[in-house]
């Protein structure tokens, strides 16, 4: 059981992370985009933080530094439906590269969500 | 010639001589040409009719001399012309040669020469008012075209209808026309040829009823070693072989075949060029040797001087139509790439968001079915979800493929030598393909390195190899060869249209499969073209194939066969002095010099992107490892921070594409600054910027996009010849 803050602008993508990971006894918490969610962060503590990348009003890969940079130890996975903002990055790498644990490319099987949740939150729990 | 004993008289008529009786009706003919005669008052009217010309137009001699000759006659205007008609009764005599044609009966024309003769006191029995109309007909143009005049006017009129013809057809068939009915042969054909000593002509087309035969065997002919064919190229004047089969300068076994009796060829000029030879000829012995006459052969002559002229104006014509095909052809390659282009920004731009809402739809999807397996309810829910989930997961598949072909990930180029890729790749393959199909490779061996991606190359040996296996049905024999060809010029490449010629690493793949038929050859490297049935094939693998190779500035060449199979040829351009052999040459220099300069501080970099995220991530990840990071955002604060403090930055990389100055701009201003300070220039599109331009400002280094980087890391530590935390 952890405490997940979810970041996706797509309402839909949200209610579907938020069914699929309260399956698994999961506390949901959702937030619009990357200034919401840094906010949230500086109120809360979250065992984990999945992101989507490409979102308006700071983005997944800004966040994810941000975050790190606030909280080094935090954990993070990253989905993106690829493509990039500007289509010359692949953004899933980037996120990688600052910091994010794992990443998941969309559209993906609910249970490699499942699995892969399990497996950043394993050594914490 | 022998003539009766009536009182007759002898004119000269030209170089005939005609005869003329005292009484019409005693005439004797002996000329067999002499059809007889008529009798006419002043004004046209046939008062007498007599000869075999009454039986030749159907009519009784009786009924004739109801007729005004000018209702016999095709063009009246031409005997009014004549002047005949208006003549004064007491002018001397008046003798007018007419060639004509008569209206028969039944209304078929018949071809005469009348000539006129006026004369009260000579004709005998006719009075000063009436005149007489000698008959002949006319079966040659010996006869005809005694009347000089005559013989322009008919070429004039001829040469009119020549410029009507637009294709060598039809100007085969106007003078198969004239040489029949003028001139009295069946038999023409056209020569050309480039010049006097081309060792090969070329039939242009023929006529008469040899044609197939004749156009079969001798499309296009070697000069050298045929005697009359040496001759006929060479020779400026006619060449007239009486008999082909006595005459020493024949092909006795083409003669044979072709059972030539008299052949007439004449030199075809144009503007004081040779430029082939008009044949004329006669077959077989029911047309036998027949050599022309001198007048025959003169008219045959003036025919040849507009020929040659027609054959210029349509050979122009017909390369014209040649060039607006080719346009045309080009045209539709142009949009077909222009097309791919357009995939693969759409893909770009789409593909993100296609994936989103497939993960919606996926993942709701599967949410639905778990929770039907605890609700119970309709049996038939489950299966219509797992139809959802398996309709979504082949989308997402396509998204997949479209997105590998906008632009593959992770490419790295650099200089190959393609063999051990082809056979890695073969060997993967392999696994994966039903034993019954044997894939064969041949490679060249010490084949030039080509500028290549790895991955890239993969991918377009697996698409030819899935496709070779799909033609031929998971049997037979699937051929992948490498060799070094230099190609001249002739071939245009099959999917972009350019024409080929230079120095190339070749990778073919052969099928013994279906092959592809001519109407969708045009058709196989268009986007999502397939002939598959839905859900086998996407259409993407050979416009994919045709991306990357292009990407290669390489080619493609297909030769394909119904039920024989197919050959795809992909030409990569031998690499030349490239950036890739650039980067290591001036990385080792850059290496040396900084390995002088020591320093414990590592270098300060200078990023360079108008995109704040990529910016700001370049310098977290160089930061990262130890360096000294600088970021601007607008290009021309970023020359200027570099121009007011040089020596801050040792190294700087900039973006390509960008608002204000351009990648390539930038780096050339910094480079006047500071020549030795070195540059990195990320692009994603590598071809854009020539590789001279590249040398000549002297950039280090080209980072593809998107970025790989460790390849980026790696450059910074050669460029600042450093090692980085
Ligand atoms: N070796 C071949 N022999 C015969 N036809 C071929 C061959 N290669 C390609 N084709 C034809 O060209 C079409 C397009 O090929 P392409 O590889 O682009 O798409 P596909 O094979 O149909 O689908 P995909 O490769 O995306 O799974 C094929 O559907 C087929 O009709
Ligand atoms: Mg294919």
């Amino acid at each position: 059981m952890a405490r997940v803050l979810v970041i996706d602008d797509e309402a839909s993508i949200r209610l579907m992370l938020k069914e699929t990971l309260e399956q698994d006894g999961h506390k949901i918490v959702e937030a619009l985009n990357g200034e919401e969610a840094l906010k949230m962060f500086g109120l809360d503590q979250f065992d984990l933080v999945i992101t989507d990348l490409v979102m308006p009003r700071k983005n997944g890969i800004d966040l994810i530094m941000d975050i790190k940079h606030q909280a080094p130890n935090s954990r993070i996975i990253a989905i993106s439906g690829g493509g990039g903002m500007s289509g010359r990055f692949d953004y899933l790498p980037i996120a990688e590269l600052v910091g994010a644990d794992a990443i998941l490319s969309k559209p993906f099987m609910l249970q490699e969500l499942k699995d892969t949740v399990s497996q950043i939150l394993a050594p914490a729990s | 010639m022998p003539f009766n004993n009536q009182p007759t008289q002898h004119k000269q008529v030209g170089d005939t001589p005609v005869l003329v009786a005292s009484s019409p009706t005693a005439l004797a003919v002996s000329d067999p040409s002499l059809a007889g005669q008529f009798l006419l008052d002043r004004q046209g009217r046939i008062l007498e009719a007599s000869g075999k010309i009454c039986q030749l137009l159907g009519y009784d001699c009786d009924e004739l001399c109801r007729f005004d000759l000018r209702s016999l006659y095709l063009d009246p205007q031409l005997l009014d012309d004549a002047g005949l008609f208006r003549a004064q009764r007491d002018t001397a005599e008046t003798i007018t040669s007419l060639n004509c044609q008569l209206r028969a009966k039944n209304g078929a024309l018949l071809s005469v020469r009348l000539t006129l003769i006026a004369d009260g006191g000579l004709v005998g029995g006719a009075s000063g008012d009436q005149l007489l109309a000698v008959i002949h007909t006319v079966e040659d143009l010996s006869l005809a075209l005694q009347d000089g005049q005559t013989l322009i006017s008919h070429l004039l009129a001829w040469s009119r209808e020549l410029q009507q013809a637009n294709s060598y057809d039809d100007l085969l068939r106007l003078i198969q026309h004239e040489m029949r009915e003028r001139v009295g042969y069946n038999h023409v054909w056209v020569y050309t040829y480039d010049n006097m000593y081309s060792d090969s002509i070329h039939i242009l087309s023929i006529g008469g009823e040899n044609k197939d035969m004749v156009k079969a065997n001798f499309a296009t002919i070697p000069v050298r070693g045929d005697r009359f064919l040496e001759e006929m190229v060479s020779t400026e004047v006619p060449l007239i072989i009486e008999d082909a089969r006595t005459d020493p300068r024949t092909n006795k076994a083409i003669v044979e075949q072709l059972q030539n009796r008299t052949m007439i060829m004449i030199p075809l000029y144009f503007l004081g060029e040779k430029r082939g030879s008009l044949g004329i000829g006669t077959f077989g012995d029911a047309e036998g040797c027949r050599p022309p006459g001198k007048l025959q052969l003169d008219y045959i002559v003036g025919m040849t001087g507009h020929i040659s002229a027609a054959i210029e104006r349509i050979k122009f014509i017909e390369g014209m139509r040649d060039n607006q095909a080719k346009q045309l052809e080009l045209e539709k390659k142009l949009q077909q790439s222009q097309k791919m282009q357009a995939i693969g920004q759409l893909t770009g731009g789409i593909a993100h968001d296609f994936n989103n809402i497939l993960a919606s739809i996926l993942g709701f999807a599967e949410l639905a079915r778990a929770s039907m397996g605890q609700s119970g309810g309709n049996a038939k829910l489950p299966v219509y979800l797992d139809e959802v989930l398996v309709a979504g997961r082949r989308a997402r598949d396509l998204i997949a493929q479209m997105l590998a072909f906008s632009r593959g990930t992770n490419s790295e180029w650099s200089m190959i030598n393609i063999d051990p890729i082809v056979s890695e790749t073969v060997r993967l393959l392999r696994s994966s393909l039903p034993s019954s199909l044997e894939l064969r490779t041949e490679l060249a061996k010490n084949l030039p390195p080509v500028k290549s991606d790895i991955v890239k190359l993969n991918q377009i040996i697996m698409n030819l190899c899935i496709n070779a296996k799909d033609a031929s049905n998971s049997v037979g024999t699937v051929a992948i060869r490498t060799s070094r060809k230099v190609i001249e010029h002739g071939s245009l490449c099959i999917s972009c249209g350019a024409p080929i010629h230079g120095d190339y690493v070749t990778l073919e793949v052969e099928d013994c499969g279906s092959g592809i038929p001519q109407d969708i050859l045009q058709r196989i490297f268009d986007p999502f073209f397939t002939t598959k049935e839905v859900g086998k094939g996407t259409g993407m693998g050979l416009a994919m194939v045709h991306g990357i190779v292009h990407e290669h500035h390489g080619h493609i060449l297909v030769d394909t066969q119904i039920n024989r199979g197919t050959k795809f040829t992909l030409l990569f351009p031998v690499g030349s002095l490239d950036s890739a052999q650039l980067l290591s040459a001036k990385a080792q220099t850059a290496h040396v010099a900084s390995a002088v300069a020591t320093s414990t501080v590592l270098p300060r970099i200078l990023v360079v992107d108008d995109e704040v995220t990529v910016a700001r991530f370049l310098r977290e990840l160089i930061q990262a490892h130890g360096y000294e990071v600088a970021t601007e955002t607008d290009s021309h604060e970023a020359l200027a921070a570099f121009q007011s403090n040089p020596d801050d930055y040792q190294l700087l990389i900039s973006d390509q594409t960008m608002p204000g100055i351009s990648g390539v701009e930038l780096c050339r201003q910094v480079k006047k600054i500071k020549a030795d300070c070195p540059v990195i220039l990320c692009t994603g599109d590598l071809g854009a910027i020539p590789d001279q331009e590249i040398e000549d400002i002297g950039i280090q280094a080209i980072c593809s996009k998107p970025i790989d980087t460790r390849n980026l890391l790696q450059l910074v530590q050669q460029l600042t010849g450093t090692v980085p935390h």
